[in-house]
């Protein structure tokens, strides 16, 4: 079929469907590359508006089209009145710059953002036309490779990709581009690329498999030109990202692990990267990203550096590190910005030490009291609620941290102007390759109770309290630790109508509870499952560096209700993560 | 210093919204390395509005904008500098200093053409809705009881050539009516339904400044 035949039938289907602009493609700073000869297809398979400000495929999409060769193009998940209409009109899923099907890529890249993208996997394949178990494509099929933080479990998903990527992609994943620059035809393609380290070919299972850590993190892989998504209602800022890594330590968080160690930029390489894209943007909005940006230690200088080359530069730090001095820094970075976010995600001593959160209760207060001078006049504060071991006192304590804040606000707001308390509790998910991987969700009663408390006892006047769809929390649960089997049931799910599972009004309960069941199993089962310290986890085989020794150790302190120090000040506590060039390197 | 951009939307681009239009000629602006000003208030807004919004599909080759940029700019410099950075599919026809009450506020009259199928006798179908006293649409709306329009009064002229209808539709205090709407109402004089395949917004006509009028 002539492309041109294609292009008219897209129109004439666009011109009947909810935001047709998800499907365009033709931003400014897309890249289109006629003459390329390989076609990479990135997705990332949520809604264009999710995906599209998604940092790693921004710098992916500069990594292929920085080859001569090779064009990347996008692909997102058509939401599903495109998907029926698609199927509808026989209309193949399609790239957005070229409009070209999927299916004729030589290489198609699907993000693992999400547990709960997962049954979105399932119809991009299916709608591109492209089997949907590896094991069903032919030569002509494109290789499917999977990546991103929720492919460090590759289990759930094993059957439905041809090779799963771990780690981070600059540099390496160059050896997976020059394979499919180089060796022509598919059989051949992945007989090279079972050689690479950082592959996980599930069709030879469990095989060990290494992560990719960007050792360099140098500047010249931060991306400038990137997509600016059409419609203001999506996070439209610049950003750049200042550090990666974390090793704060907190025992529930996965990001935590996996990108260990950590690795700075220096101000001058944040101030130049940033205004190259600001430049290539046009934003008025900088965001200086990482995953605790106030535990950059050059952030003072490129604040200052950035600050007198752009005066009028609104500057995010995306803060949440409970401490007085970022909460004064982020005030003063960005004057329009009326909101701030705090985030000690649990509110008592005993708790925080569970799950190594080494902020006290004073540095909270003052943090608090810190915002509200700062002119904040709306605070928001983010909790967990069903973390292990927890009783009735740690959901007590964030209600009474709400009403402290509140009093605070009412002490301290200058000329008692107006302000509001939005107080946030998301449901504890145990994930892979952290300290809680043993551990089992709450159930879901447990945590409907400690909801029902929460909106009974926490006072309404001048508090806001967002609760988590439970059952969103609890899917997303039994996906994460997942193992080979759970395949199959993500397959019936999708075959069911799941879709779009993080979104509450697309949620398909009855979908995932009829192909759970069919398994001989439930959510909630696979959810609250508890692993032993022997057992042989489905990702066992998957080397993030971080030592089964040390998190089985964090995981023991964890239960002595002892918090443990961050090696950037306190010593190396031998995690794992460094070896040769692969160290914590900081810029002060 | 603000300036009435003429520009068009074409293939692909025609599916954006009207926000999303305003938004890709603010964001292309900035690029460009213009500072455009800001409305005075609480919540300061861009200086911008086009002269009328675009329904999602419609093509335009010649709609309006007006933006006040801070800085006196040579119009033609703006034009070429605005062009290159736009998304693909919106190019910039001309620019020229406006002055005077802004575009939206004295749009006149619109023009179309609508690609239609040749299906209907549109000849005869003309004929008849120019005799006609009145010719009346339906619309709906979704939580909205529906409502009967009559649309010739909105309809300046309409012509045919093969494949096409050219018209002119009047924007009154009281309404307009959309170009879909008059082809199907023309075509119900003949108890058919029109197959459009495009529809194009030729021209936006303003009504003469006022005489002393001021910024
Ligand atoms: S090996 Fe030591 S220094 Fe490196 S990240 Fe782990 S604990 Fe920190």
């Amino acid at each position: 079929m002539g492309n041109a035949l294609l292009e008219d039938r897209i129109e004439a289907v666009l011109g009947t469907v909810q935001k047709p602009s998800r499907y365009i493609g033709g931003e400014a700073n897309q890249v289109r590359k006629p003459h390329a000869t390989s076609l990479v297809a990135l997705c990332y398979p949520d809604a264009y508006e999710i995906g599209i400000s998604n940092q790693a495929l921004q710098i992916l999409y500069g990594q292929v089209n920085g080859r001569e060769e090779m064009a990347a193009e996008r692909v997102y998940c058509p939401w599903p009145d495109m998907a029926d209409a698609m199927r509808r009109q026989r209309l193949p899923l399609f790239t957005l710059e070229s409009w070209r099907p999927v299916r004729e890529a030589d290489l198609l890249g699907i993000t693992l953002q999400a547990e709960l993208t997962y049954s979105n996997v399932l119809e991009v394949l299916d709608l591109a036309g492209i089997p949907i178990r590896a094991a069903d494509r032919g030569e002509d099929d494109p290789i499917v490779v999977a990546g991103g933080p929720s492919a460090s479990n590759p289990a759930p998903l094993a059957p439905f990709f041809d090779a799963v990527f771990m780690g981070e992609s600059e540099r390496a994943f160059d050896a997976v581009l020059d394979v499919i620059a180089s060796v022509p035809g598919r059989a051949a393609r992945l007989a090279r690329l079972a050689e690479n380290p950082y592959l996980y070919m599930p069709s030879q299972r469990r095989h060990p498999v290494e992560r990719a850590v960007y050792a360099d993190f140098a500047i010249d892989t931060h991306p400038a030109r990137v997509v600016v998504p059409y419609s203001s209602a999506i996070f439209a800022r610049a950003s750049v990202e200042v550090m990666r890594g974390c090793t704060r330590g907190c025992r529930f968080c996965h990001a935590g692990t996996w990108y260990r160690p950590v690795r700075e930029r220096s101000p001058d390489e944040v101030v130049e990267a940033g205004l190259a894209q600001l430049g290539c943007t046009g934003y008025d909005e900088l965001s200086m990203t990482s995953l605790a940006t106030s535990d950059y230690t050059g952030i003072v200088p490129a604040i200052e550096k950035i600050k007198s080359r752009l005066p009028t530069l609104h500057l995010s730090l995306p803060s949440n590190r409970v401490d007085t001095g970022p909460v004064a820094l982020t005030a003063a970075a960005n004057a329009r910005q009326s909101s701030i976010t705090l985030a000690p995600e649990a509110a008592t001593q005993r708790m925080r030490d569970i799950i190594c959160k080494t902020i006290t209760d004073e540095m909270i207060e003052q943090a608090i009291e810190a915002a509200f001078k700062a002119g904040y006049t709306s605070l928001k504060m983010y909790f967990m609620i069903g973390l292990p071991r927890e009783t009735h006192a740690e959901v007590q304590g964030i209600v009474d941290l709400g009403i402290k804040a509140r009093e605070i606000g009412r002490r301290v707001r200058p000329g008692g102007g107006r302000f509001s308390v939005h107080v946030s509790a998301s449901n504890f998910v145990p994930k892979p390759h952290t300290p809680f991987q043993w551990e089992g969700m709450a159930s879901r009663k447990q945590l409907e109770a400690k909801q029902a408390y929460m909106r009974r006892a926490m006072p309404t006047r001048q508090i806001r309290l967002s609760l988590h769809d439970l059952r969103t929390s609890m899917l997303e649960g039994a996906l994460a630790r997942g193992g080979e089997e759970t395949a199959d049931v993500i397959e019936a799910a999708w075959r069911g109508g799941a879709r779009f599972d993080a979104w509450s009004e697309m949620h398909r309960q009855d979908a995932w509870d009829a192909a759970f069941a069919a398994a001989g199993t439930s959510v909630d089962e696979q959810a609250t499952r508890e692993f032993g310290e022997w057992d042989e986890l489905p990702w066992d085989h998957v080397r993030s560096g971080i030592s089964k020794e040390f998190l089985l150790d964090e995981w023991g302190q964890s239960r002595a209700e002892v918090a443990t120090g961050d090696c950037r000040w306190d010593g190396c506590t031998d995690c794992g993560a460094c070896f040769g060039p692969v160290r914590n390197r900081l810029v002060n | 210093m603000t300036y009435r951009i003429t520009f068009a939307v074409t293939g692909r681009a025609r599916f954006l919204s009207h926000l999303e239009t305003v938004d890709a000629m603010l964001g292309a602006l900035r690029r460009a390395g213009y500072d455009i000003a800001l409305s005075k208030g609480m919540k300061p807004r861009p200086v911008i509005s086009l002269a009328l919004p675009r329904a999602v599909g419609v093509q335009a080759q010649a709609d309006l904008a007006d933006v006040a940029l801070h800085g006196d700019h040579d119009p033609a410099e703006v034009a070429e500098r605005l062009d290159a950075q736009l998304p693909h599919g919106i190019a910039v026809v001309a620019v020229e200093p406006a002055e005077g009450p802004k575009a939206a506020a004295r749009v006149d009259a619109a023009e179309y053409e609508v690609e239609v199928e040749e299906d209907v006798d549109w000849e005869r179908a003309l004929r008849a809705f120019a005799a006609a006293d009145s010719c009346e649409v339906v619309r709906t709306a979704p939580n909205k009881p529906d409502r009967t329009v009559d649309v010739t009064r909105y309809c300046s002229s309409i012509e045919h050539e093969p494949g096409l209808l050219r018209m002119l539709l009047r924007m009154t205090d009281a309404g307009t009516a959309r170009p879909d709407e008059i082809a199907q109402a023309v075509a119900g004089l003949e108890g058919r339904t029109a197959t459009i395949k495009r529809l194009v917004r030729t021209r936006i006509a303003l009504r003469p400044q006022p005489v002393g009028a001021r910024n």
